[in-house]
């Protein structure tokens, strides 16, 4: 028998998982997030192991979710710095690089910026040509001090060609280069994509040091295996060179792991998954075993991107939510006790009421100490469910797609302190090992490619332009690790263009397979 | 006279997406020019129609085109300073200030960036006060005031002078340029003394899009306030529960339906890039030209038709058109009719919604 180790990086804990080639959980942990965090992850890997005697050497996969590239943006702390290069000729100036961001974050990672010639048109035509002289002399202008770079290039969704020549001319003049370039990072709507892109440039050495710190401690512990991985927030999984050279895919795949684990748990295909924190809770939707993405920009530590992301909810509900009372009001949330409710809740003898002191007291729950809860009014607790529950129920219209009513699958280590009926969905479905559906994920990922770009039917036909980019789909996931002949299109979508005379889309196809081992 | 600022701006742009009824542009690309240009040449003069001298030319700018390619291919800055110079050659003028066209996100900042780039004041005042989708829903069309020439270049700073004699004719010429240029042109027209500007301009546009997006940023009770206020109607409360989009002739159209949160009431809206109609209950009870305006119902920010999602919570208000575009030539070009529904204008004030 083989096994999948999975391991999750959030905020307050890491937790592990062993699954069997048969899906079956063998063993699992929970612990702290230690400050260094890889000393976590290898004492969760190391008492997954233990409890579950397996033998290291039957361990084919390791797979990581991780919360590091995510906290560095916004906590600002160990970014690199970047030299910017936007290919755009006459276009672009009158927005700068970095116009939007928050300047304490600008200051730690623009080492300089430039608007150069290049760039396309919508329709893959060229907008200005690309100036070689240029780009040589801004790397030797910072050949001693910066070998970061982050190119963004007018359509280059359309046409990456440029970008990827300059790309060659940057190593050409400086081998030790690291270089993101914007068509491989995000899709249409430029400022987003070049910020999105400087990011994952400035990522790079907390992604190096993630990377190692997982190998690490999959050595320290035994595990021989060379098939490691890290979570991608569309529910897939990256092999580490590619992990290397877009960190910026690891954001958010904290939730996407919780939701895709939770539809394992369950046994089903698509739904609603309400993943219940200490803090907040996050509500998002699966379509085919996968996280709905969302299609509007959305930001990452006050600075706007546009790479793809899980349409996801987040609602101020969770164990430590507090709640207080204003004009006969409930007020639930959002500020919330953390991990200090060990301290501050009424059960645990502190004077903040918060939402595990009214689940205790309406017996959804029971730890702490029962008899505290005489300082509870009964009526002031049930309003205070009432509340919660319209929320909740608010939150699940949001992320619904029509008015079907569904199920609702709950997960997460808060999910005890919520109500368990909901006027909007027929059922609520909470699994075993619902507490490490986030863990699970992460051992259940797949590998997945995508095509995107703007496409004229006009020039070709409908059905050779999808083929075409299912082409570039399948072959982007072969790249990131898939088996090829498990390959399958999971998703086709078109966003026409308004004003276009050539009845152009913004086309969107992505595939997804089994692991290579 | 006031100063435009950035704090100004910050506003302004609120006000001016909620004015745009739906369409007129992504608010963000038009407030980061605006910001770039303010941070660069300083703040600009708002001047009201009033403050001109008699014999001061005011002139537009503003951008035409698809907002996708806008936020792939911003802007360079400098075609302002392009398309007003032909202007002046071609059709040996001056200008003294520039005045925006319409409301909306895109096309109320771009005549802060001019106005910033070249030191010249801006005008409290625009011909439509609100978004319409064609170059000849302008006021001037009421009165008999031309808008041509109209100058059109993009960053390749190529001006061309486009001069029709039927405004339809001038609207296909610009569009298939617009085409050519790659999606997005900018452009000048309008160039005209106090005296005509009177006749058609609808007056104080900035300030009253810097007052709602301020009511809307700072109120405790914006809808209220935008109510007592600003002569806002508070149509309705509710939840999307249908949305329905379809792209015809080179617009955006669509429905959308919406329940209220106690499920006993419904409303539609018809939309076609801007919001056109509006039904309470199966009953009609605004429509254009007046203003429908689809809020966020948690945050009341404005909320543009490419952004409406099944579910979302939403307020809509309403305010009243200009009386400009209340008189028969007015309706003619914009009324109900003139976008294909089957009925006369009705003011919003006579349709029973609660003020």
């Amino acid at each position: 028998m083989k096994y999948r180790i999975g391991v999750d990086v959030g905020g307050t804990n890491t937790d592990a998982v062993i699954i069997s080639e048969n899906n079956k959980v063998i063993a699992k942990t929970k612990t702290f997030t230690s400050s260094d965090v890889i000393s976590g992850i290898s004492k969760a890997i190391s008492e997954v192991i233990a409890s579950s005697k397996i033998n290291t050497d039957d361990v084919s996969h390791a797979m990581l979710g991780t919360t590091q590239c995510t906290n560095a943006i916004v906590e600002r702390k160990k970014l690199e710095k970047v030299v910017t290069i936007r290919l755009a000729g006459p276009a672009t100036h009158a927005i700068a690089p970095y116009c939007d961001w928050p300047s304490d974050v600008e200051s730690k990672i623009n080492e300089s910026s430039y608007i150069v010639d290049g760039g396309y048109e919508y329709d893959g035509s060229i907008l200005c040509e690309i100036n070689e002289t240029e780009i040589i002399d801004i790397v030797k202008k910072h050949q001693d001090t910066c070998h970061n770079y982050a190119i963004s290039c007018v359509f280059a969704p359309v046409d990456s060609q440029q970008e990827e020549r300059v790309r060659e001319i940057i190593l050409e003049h400086d081998k030790q280069a690291i270089i993101s370039i914007s068509s491989e990072i995000g899709t249409l709507s430029l400022l987003e994509r070049e910020n999105a892109t400087i990011l994952n440039t400035a990522l790079s050495s907390v992604i190096k040091n993630v990377v190692s710190g997982f190998k690490q401690s999959l050595s320290n512990n035994k595990v021989t295996t060379n098939a490691i991985y890290l979570c991608q927030n569309d529910g897939t999984l990256m092999d580490v060179d590619y992990a290397l050279k877009y960190p910026v895919l690891t954001i958010a795949s904290g939730p996407t792991n919780s939701i895709r684990g939770g539809i394992f748990l369950t046994d089903q295909s698509n739904g609603i998954i309400l993943d219940v924190g200490g803090t907040t809770s996050d509500i998002g939707v699966v379509v085919n075993g996968f996280p709905r993405e969302t299609t509007i920009e959305s930001e990452v530590g006050g600075i706007s991107t546009n790479f793809r992301m899980p349409d996801i909810v987040s609602i101020a509900i969770g164990g430590g939510t507090i709640i207080k009372e204003m004009n006969n009001e409930i007020i639930v949330g959002p500020e919330s006790v953390g991990y200090e409710l060990s301290s501050k809740a009424i059960i645990f003898g502190g004077d903040t009421i918060t939402l595990s002191d009214i689940a205790n007291k309406l017996g959804y729950a029971s730890f702490g100490d029962s008899s505290k809860l005489d300082k509870i009014d009964l009526d002031f607790a049930k309003r205070t469910m009432q509340q919660v529950k319209k929320q909740i129920e608010e939150a699940i219209d949001l992320v619904r797609v029509n008015n079907e009513k569904g199920e609702l699958i709950v997960v997460g280590g808060g999910s005890i302190v919520i109500p368990q009926e909901y006027d909007n969905v027929n059922s609520v479905l909470k699994p075993e090992n619902q507490d490490i559906a986030n863990a699970i994920g992460a051992s259940i990922a797949k590998i997945s490619g995508t095509f995107e770009g703007l496409v004229s039917f006009a020039k070709q036909p409908r059905d050779i332009a999808i083929e075409k980019a299912k082409e570039v789909a399948y072959e982007n996931a072969i790249q990131a690790g898939a088996i090829a002949q498990s390959l399958e299109v999971v998703e086709i979508e078109e966003y026409p263009i308004a004003y276009h005379p050539e009845d152009a889309v913004k086309l969107r196809i992505k595939v997804v397979g089994e692991l290579a081992s | 006279m006031i100063k435009i600022d950035e704090q100004f701006l910050s506003y302004a742009v609120i006000g001016a997406a909620v004015l745009g009824t739906g369409g007129g542009g992504d608010p963000k690309i038009g407030y980061l020019m605006a910001k770039q240009a303010i941070e660069k040449y300083g703040p600009i003069d708002l001047i009201s129609v009033d403050e001109l001298k008699d014999t001061d030319i005011s002139g537009t700018v503003s951008m035409m085109g698809a907002p996708s390619v806008t936020l792939e291919k911003i802007p360079n800055g400098a075609e302002f300073g392009t398309v007003i110079d032909a202007m002046k050659k071609y059709g040996n003028t001056k200008l003294d200030a520039i005045y925006p066209i319409e409301a909306g996100g895109l096309n109320s900042m771009i005549p802060i960036v001019a106005a910033a780039t070249l030191r010249l004041p801006l005008l409290d005042a625009d011909c439509m006060g609100r978004a319409f989708p064609e170059l000849q829903m302008i006021t001037q069309s009421i009165f008999d005031v031309p808008n041509t020439p109209i100058v059109l270049c993009h960053e390749k700073m190529d001006p061309i002078i486009v001069n029709a004699k039927k405004p339809k004719d001038m609207e296909n010429y610009c569009r298939a340029l617009t085409m050519a240029f790659g999606g997005s042109a900018m452009m000048s027209e309008c160039y005209v003394d106090k005296e005509t500007l009177n006749k058609f301009a609808i007056k104080n546009i900035i300030t009253k899009s810097y007052n709602i997006g301020k009511t809307i940023k700072t109120s405790d009770n914006p809808i209220d306030d935008l109510v007592n206020e600003y002569g806002a109607f508070h149509l309705f409360d509710g939840k999307i529960t249908d949305l329905l989009r379809t792209y015809e002739g080179g617009f955006n159209k669509g429905r959308i339906l919406i329940n209220s949160f106690d499920e006993k009431n419904n409303f539609e809206i018809y939309l076609q890039n801007e919001n056109l109609v509006a039904f309470k209950n199966g009953d009609v009870i605004a429509m254009v030209p007046d203003l429908i305006c689809i809020l966020d119902f948690q945050t009341k920010m404005p909320i543009t038709t490419e952004v409406l999602k099944f579910g979302q919570r939403i307020s809509v208000i309403a305010f009243k058109c200009d009386e400009k575009w209340r008189l028969d030539k007015g309706l003619e070009l914009v009324g109900p009719r003139a976008f294909g529904y089957d009925f006369d204008y009705t003011p919003i004030e006579d349709l029973g919604g609660k003020k």
